[in-house]
This record gives structure tokens, C-alpha cells and sequence, in this order.
């Protein structure tokens, strides 16, 4: 199997790659970062179009624009998705895989939310890739390529950006000030993936005959507090606290049903001390490691 | 066609009010504070206040306020079977719903599905029920002490009970008590039927439809059905 990536240096990306590596898969990443001559990835597109050199079975496109406020949102998620399927259809490249988001669900109706709940985008970013989605199900109907789109629920990982709850509860964590926001409907309740399954999960989806709309997430719910909980117990002397809100929280968890009997998936991690610990102690290691690092350059100036 | 109905559990199937009542009671009785007589507690559950807002006309001090909770959560918990009543005429009501194909299941935020099945028993009720339905099911933890919350527990068992009926051609029509079990069944997209006999503040909804009596039930169901 031959694989051709957008998103490769992303987050998810940047774990996929060597995963699917170590699965004796080959992947070309179309990333932007790796483009010469500032060129971005649309323009790498329309060049390639008409003369694609490798012959590929599955795009897979992870590649996102997450900044909500941003201009580039519509043309990265939208426009992108667009090019990129007709990319397919130029290069008989059978396969999409679309990584989307449990975003598109907007508010929470009922729990576990499955993939026939309403679609009610509320940021820029939910809506465009809820549009992105739409895209993919006009080409699927279309066209011979077979598409997959995969609803990832909230990613969590080592290397993960500090704005995301894991790294953030850690970094509060080590300052001693783990606060967790109570809201007038309790805790936030959060359906977390570890990336090594989303990369597995999106393996099966390369290899599976199936076509559809899929949920991309473990379908165990956790607690901010809970997670907190645990985060704490790894720094001596810390203690969570609650600092309660009057507004009100969206809970979710995501139906796995679908994708374990349609793909086969199930996810295999569990957010808990054997899995964040060690992730907590390398955090640790590179912090240090930093330090020594700026102390030694501050004795060179 | 069946119908599938489902019952809300509290102060739809039974009577919560005198359970209500001596969980204010015994555990102010225990703190030395004043309590509401049956009749204010009835006004101050008819204006939708929680038994948090209620306390706070008795005792000002907020230690003796949460004393005053715990106790009442344990209380409830330990002596719910001992105070709870079926309402009048249910059990003939049930048999009779059940004779003209009807199949009758129980919806409910209530997390002690053993007190629950143990009041049923008591009442004879557990073999009239094919199903009771608890946020055990939904195999999460969520509170449902607060509003929102159980809008979207029930709403949650409602989507469970009609997929797992997905394929039986089945009719579901619901019956609640509260505002919260109006929301669940029109998000649910499944009939509702308002038992106005309640505890609780009445709705404010234009076109429900309502009964005042269990008696009223297997009539207005089969007008339903005709």
C-alpha cells in the first residue's frame, strides 16, 4: 500500500507517519512545511495535478487550519478538500480519508453521541469542516473513490501542544495550581483518543472496504475532574481545585458502535497513570533539560 | 402497530411527596432547624425550587446547609422503598394497557436501579415493566441533580430505548411529569403525554397533552390509536 499524506507535521501526523512506517507502508507526506520556494500546498496541488509521478492508493487528509479567526480556515478546509479529491480523480487514486471532528456535532443532544445525531457547527473551524464533510459525500456519490470520514474526538498525546487539557493540567500540575472549572452542569464529561489510536484507527480505515462517515474516539467518557485527579497524585503535595462557573458545559462521548463493526477498531488506551505518567516524567526531562540549556547559554553572553 | 410507552419513574409511577416531605424532616429534626409543613413544601415544589433553595428559608448558615444535604442524600438513599406510594389506580391502569398490546417500560434518572426494582416488587409491579431504564444503562457518570443534566440523561435513555426497538415497528409515546421529560421527548422526536398530577411546576407549553388522572391513560391511548 502507497500512501500520500496532507498534514504530516501536525500532531496527528507526526505520529502516523512512522507508525505507518513501522507497518511497512509507504507514505509521501504533501506537507507545507516541506514545500520549497514558500510555495503552499494549493499551489503544490494545481502543479501536481496533471503529472503525479507515483501512483498512490489512499490519500489520507489531515492537514487543518485551526485558528477560528483565521482567513485561511475556509480555503484550507474547504478548498483544500475539494482539490485534493479531484487530485484523486486525476491520479485514480481510489482511497480518501478524511480526518474531520466531532466538532460538526455542536451542542449534545443525547449520549453516546453516534454519527445519525444532529449537526450543529458552532465555531468557524466546526463549519468548515462540516462543510469539508458535504464535499466528501457529493464526491463519494459521484465518483469511484472510496471515502472514508473519520469524526476524531479530542486527540491526547506526548508532544501535544500546551493549549490542550492534558499538557495544560500538567503544566498547572508542576505550578502547584491544578484548577479545575466546576460549570452549573458538573464537570466537563470528555471522550479522549490517544494518538497512537488514531493512528491505528485510521490504518483500518485504509485497509477497510467500507465507506461512510465514522467516530473516531475511544467511547469512554473521563472527567476533567477525574483526569485532574490523576494528574495530581504524580507531583507532591498537589492538590486540585475547583473553581465552580455559572455557565454550562458540553459533555460528550462519542457511539463507537459503527466503526468497531464496520472497521474493527476499538481503541486500546486509557488515559490513566500508566499511560500519562511517563508522558508527565519526559515533560519533566525536557523542561530540565531546557533550563540547563539556558543557563549554559546566559555564562556564554 | 404496538405501542411502546414509556413512564417517567418519580412522581409519575409513584408518589414522592411524603419521601419529599421527611427528607426534610429527619435530617433538620437531627440539626435542631425549623422545616416547611407538607403544605409550603407542596407551594415551594410547585414554584420548581430545589430542596438547596428551600433549606436556605430555614437556615441562613451555608455549614448547616450542606450538613443539611448530605444527611438528606443518605437519608433518601437508605429509606426512599420506605416512604415511596404507587399512585392511585396505576396497577389497574398497567394490567389494562398491557391487555390491549401495549408494552411498558420505565425511564428514569433515578441511579438506584435496585430500590427501584425493589418497590416494584413490593407493589407488584416488577412483571408489568419488560424494561426499567437507569442512567446505569448509558454506562457514564453524569449528575443529575442539575437540570440540563437530566434533559440530556433522559434524552440519552430515550435514544437507547428506541434504537434497541429500531426494527419492531413500534409506536413509542412517553409519560412524564416535568418540563425536563417535555424536552427529552421532543428532542427524541417521540409523542408525549404531560401527567399533570404532579409535584412539580406545570409547564407553561401550548397543544400538550395532558392527563390529570392514570385512569384517563388507556382511553387516551387508544383514541391515539384509532
Amino acid at each position: 500500500m502507497r500512501i500520500l499524506l496532507t498534514g504530516g507535521t501536525g500532531f496527528i501526523g507526526k505520529n502516523l507517519i512512522p507508525y505507518l512506517n513501522s507497518k511497512h507502508i509507504s507514505v509521501d507526506n504533501l506537507s507545507r512545511e516541506i514545500l520549497k520556494n514558500d510555495k503552499k500546498l494549493d499551489d503544490f496541488i494545481k502543479l501536481k495535478q496533471s503529472k503525479m509521478k507515483q501512483n498512490y492508493d489512499v490519500l489520507i487528509h489531515l492537514a487543518t487550519e485551526l485558528d477560528n479567526s483565521s482567513k485561511k480556515l475556509t480555503t484550507t478546509n474547504v478548498s483544500l478538500t475539494k482539490k485534493l479529491l479531484k487530485l484523486c480523480e486525476k491520479n485514480k487514486i481510489n482511497k480518501f480519508i478524511f480526518a474531520s471532528s466531532h466538532l460538526v456535532y455542536g451542542k449534545t443532544n443525547y449520549l453516546p453521541i453516534d454519527e445519525e445525531h444532529s449537526k450543529k457547527p458552532k465555531m468557524n473551524y466546526d463549519k468548515s469542516k462540516f462543510i469539508a464533510e458535504k464535499i466528501c459525500k457529493s464526491f463519494s456519490k459521484d465518483s469511484n473513490i472510496q471515502i472514508i470520514v473519520l469524526r476524531i474526538s479530542s486527540v491526547y498525546g506526548f508532544g501535544q501542544n500546551e493549549k490542550y487539557v492534558i499538557p495544560r493540567m500538567f503544566k498547572n500540575a508542576l505550578s502547584q495550581k491544578l484548577i479545575v472549572h466546576k460549570y452549573s452542569n458538573g464537570f466537563q464529561l470528555m471522550d479522549l483518543i490517544h494518538v497512537d489510536d488514531v493512528s491505528r484507527g485510521i490504518l483500518k480505515s485504509c485497509k477497510s472496504k467500507k465507506i461512510g462517515i465514522y467516530n473516531l474516539s475511544s467511547g469512554n467518557g473521563i472527567t476533567s475532574f477525574d483526569l485532574a485527579k490523576i494528574i495530581s497524585k504524580f507531583v507532591k503535595g498537589c492538590k486540585v481545585s475547583i473553581e465552580n462557573k455559572k455557565e454550562e458545559t458540553n459533555h460528550f462521548i462519542y457511539d463507537t458502535t459503527k466503526i468497531q463493526q464496520e472497521i474493527n477498531f476499538t481503541a486500546k488506551i486509557k488515559p490513566d497513570s500508566k499511560i500519562l505518567k511517563p508522558w508527565f516524567k519526559k515533560i519533566i526531562e525536557l523542561e530540565k533539560l531546557n533550563d540547563s540549556r539556558n543557563l549554559n547559554n546566559k555564562r556564554k553572553h | 402497530m404496538k405501542n411502546l410507552i414509556i413512564f417517567d419513574f418519580d412522581d409519575t409511577i409513584v408518589d414522592n411527596s411524603k419521601l419529599d416531605y421527611m427528607g426534610f424532616k429527619i435530617p433538620c429534626q437531627e440539626l435542631g432547624i425549623k422545616f416547611p409543613s407538607k403544605l409550603k413544601l407542596k407551594m415551594y415544589r410547585k414554584k420548581g425550587l430545589t430542596a438547596r433553595e428551600i433549606i436556605k428559608f430555614f437556615s441562613n448558615n451555608q455549614k448547616t446547609t450542606m450538613e443539611f444535604l448530605t444527611l438528606r442524600k443518605i437519608f433518601l438513599k437508605k429509606k426512599s422503598s420506605n416512604y415511596l406510594t404507587v399512585k392511585p389506580f396505576s396497577n389497574l391502569v398497567f394490567q389494562k394497557l398491557i391487555k390491549s398490546n401495549n408494552e411498558l417500560v420505565i425511564c428514569t434518572v433515578n441511579n438506584n436501579p435496585k430500590i427501584l426494582k425493589n418497590f416494584l416488587k413490593i407493589n407488584n409491579l416488577n412483571q408489568l415493566f419488560k424494561k426499567i431504564f437507569t442512567i446505569k444503562d448509558l454506562n457514564i457518570i453524569l449528575e443529575n441533580n442539575n437540570y440540563s443534566n437530566r434533559i440530556l440523561i433522559k434524552t440519552s435513555l430515550l435514544r437507547l430505548i428506541t434504537k434497541n426497538s429500531k426494527n419492531q415497528n413500534k409506536n413509542f409515546i412517553f409519560i412524564g411529569n416535568s418540563l425536563e421529560d417535555y424536552f427529552a421527548a421532543k428532542k427524541s422526536k417521540i409523542k408525549f403525554i404531560y401527567f399533570q398530577n404532579s409535584y412539580l411546576p406545570n409547564p407553561k407549553i401550548n397543544n400538550l397533552i395532558k392527563i390529570t388522572k392514570m385512569k384517563q391513560l388507556p382511553n387516551l391511548i387508544k383514541g391515539e390509536k384509532n
